[in-house]
């Protein structure tokens, strides 16, 4: 299969009267597996459908290749798109689903009977071609759904969260083999999700969308590591995002006393619930406010006379003694300690 | 406990009484359609098939159904059809002026069907046209039309947007994921709205009665049997249309709830 790039210039759009992406711009290169990452109501699954052409653009040009595609209809692009509820059509089978692509082709039947028979193979379904999609598990329709838009070799696939429908221990075999069938192929995918986890482990590279732009665009290691603003950072999952007045001034024995509301400091920090390290001591200048079990850990929130209040994450065994209103002393490295760049 | 049972017989009763108002009448119609006596008046004198075979043998009531029969089953397959057209725009487009028109395609439904009679009359001969089945026919088809759109606007609804947009997506045009992938879904409602359509066209009285001359329908042919002196073969030809109805009505509701 060819694969090829995709551009994005300037893209604007519009639902009446509430802007949804807001001059957007984005190259991606062939073969790369982007993950459009972010919170609901974000832009990013409308971004996905201008990109499939199931949704016009209010301004700015769309590129696939070196094509301008900006109004072509979806029929004519060289994409497919996966949805989250694999859109199956209901009233043909599994091997008829398979084939329908190409049957718009116009492609000789036994070539058809060949293809669709050696996806089944490859997804595993070889028994099950003469099946309804009612017929068969949520983990085997996902299957379907992805041979349906890859028999017809597109150079760029659309995932719009396609595995939101299935269950962890699903998601997870679904995610590897999503990975293998990238490496496989070395087609473009576009991936859109909400959970940062998913976007970690699968993409080559992944766009942070925060209200219709781009908050970060970063390699997976970066982005967990490396955050750049609070949004980015709160995201990630960094429990702790708070500002300093001055990032020359860093004394570690004094570092949670300088803690101020993120709001407030020149220049935002945030670090991990894990990285932090605590005794209980009777002198202790935070007090334990809650805790919550999370299976194997426990995370607490405690709260000094700042009102700062700070989230640890620590294993079941060693927290398991600490009480509400317990005095803790805490300590971190300066190591795990991430400055952020946009302010 | 003891006040919550007592409403509920309550209700059961007023239920009773309410089935038995819509079905007695029906029901005296059957029972008498069996009887030997000219008149309708008790007692059941003796039970006989004799009204249903003059009916079956009367070549005016045989006029009628066959004339009936033609119109009907033309004003179901023209409504169904242009319905299907109708109900996609409406449940796929986005224009402006949508939900006003949406209630205009409704109205025919509760303007009085006098109305719709006299004003096709009028407005058809005027253009020339000589009243006639045909006539007859273009009158019914825009009375079940609305019923027609909102049945199946109802079912495609209910189908998933990016059913379509995975057919686009998969190189289909508009028209042929119509075809393809909408039609097949809507294929119990087209049926479904096919019979409804028809069974109210076929029982139609008023359009007909205005829009025709000297071809009848079977309607008007009851009509005019019971206006110039009343005929017990009456009771036999509406048992008749009435179980045809009762049984092409109940098929299409199932259809509908099986979409």
């Amino acid at each position: 299969m060819i694969s090829k790039s995709i551009k994005l210039k300037n893209i604007n759009k519009k639902f009446d009267k509430t802007e949804v992406i807001n001059s957007f711009n984005l190259e991606i290169n062939a073969g790369e597996f982007i993950t459009l990452l972010g919170p609901s109501g974000c832009g990013k699954t409308t971004l996905l459908r201008m990109i499939a052409g199931l949704e016009h653009v209010t301004s700015g040009n769309i590129y696939i290749g070196e094509d301008d595609v900006t109004s072509v209809p979806p029929n004519k692009r060289d994409t497919s798109i996966m949805f989250q509820d694999y859109a199956l059509f209901p009233h043909m089978n599994i091997k008829q689903n398979i084939g329908y692509g190409l049957k718009l082709k116009k492609i000789h039947k036994e070539e058809i009977d060949k293809k669709t028979n050696d996806w089944l193979r490859k997804i595993d379904l070889e028994d099950y071609g003469l099946r309804m999609p009612h017929e068969i598990s949520g983990g085997q329709r996902q299957r379907v759904a992805l041979a349906r838009s890859l028999v017809v070799e597109p150079s760029v696939l659309l995932l719009d969260e396609p595995l939101g429908a299935l269950d962890a221990n699903l998601r997870k075999n679904m995610q590897s083999e999503l990975k293998k069938v990238h490496s496989d192929i070395g087609i473009t995918f576009v991936y859109v999700t909400h959970d940062q986890e998913e976007a970690l482990s699968m993409s080559t590279k992944i766009v942070l969308m925060n209200k219709g732009k781009i908050e970060q665009m970063s390699i997976p290691v970066d982005l967990y590591n490396k955050p750049k603003s609070s949004f980015a950072a709160k995201f990630m999952g960094f429990s702790n995002i708070f500002s300093i007045e001055n990032k020359q001034e860093l004394d570690m024995s004094n570092f949670f006393k300088i803690l101020k509301d993120k709001e407030i400091g020149k220049q935002k920090i945030c670090f991990r619930s894990n990285n932090v390290n605590f005794k209980i001591h009777t002198n202790g200048e935070f007090k334990v406010v809650s805790k919550q079990y999370f299976g194997g850990m426990y995370q607490i929130e405690v709260s000094n006379d700042n009102n700062i209040i700070i989230n640890l994450m620590s294993d079941e065994s060693f927290s398991n003694n600490i009480q509400i209103n317990d005095n803790l002393n805490l300590t971190i490295d300066s190591k795990d300690i991430i400055f952020l760049e946009n302010q | 406990m003891k006040s919550f049972s007592l409403l509920n017989n309550f209700l059961y009763v007023l239920f009773t009484i309410i089935v038995s108002l819509i079905y007695l009448p029906i029901l005296v119609m059957i029972v008498f359609s069996f009887n030997s006596s000219k008149y309708q008046i008790m007692p059941f004198r003796n039970f006989t098939t004799s009204w249903y075979q003059r009916v079956l043998t009367d070549s005016q009531y045989i006029e009628g159904l066959t004339n009936s029969l033609i119109v009907s089953i033309s004003v179901s397959f023209f409504a169904t059809l242009l319905a299907f057209f109708c109900a996609y725009s409406l449940v796929n487009s986005n224009f402006k002026g949508k939900s006003f028109l949406n209630i205009f395609f409704l109205t025919p439904l509760v303007v009085p069907l006098i109305l719709i009679g006299i004003s096709l009359r009028f407005y058809l001969t005027s253009r020339g046209y000589e009243p006639s089945l045909f006539l007859v026919a273009i009158g019914q088809s825009i009375f079940v039309m609305p019923l027609a759109i909102l049945n199946l606007s109802n079912r495609m609804s209910q189908i998933p947007k990016n059913l379509e947009e995975a057919a686009w997506s998969l190189g289909s045009s508009r028209l042929r994921s119509m075809f393809e992938i909408i039609l097949p879904s809507c294929k119990f409602s087209l049926i479904a709205t096919f019979i409804l359509t028809f069974t109210f066209a076929f029982d139609e009285f008023i359009i007909a009665y205005f829009l025709t001359n000297f071809s009848i329908t079977l309607p008007i042919k009851i009509w005019t049997s019971l206006v110039t002196g009343f005929d017990p073969a009456i009771n036999a030809i509406g048992t008749i249309v009435f179980l045809t109805s009762l049984t092409l009505g109940l098929i299409s509701q199932i259809l509908f709830l099986k979409k």
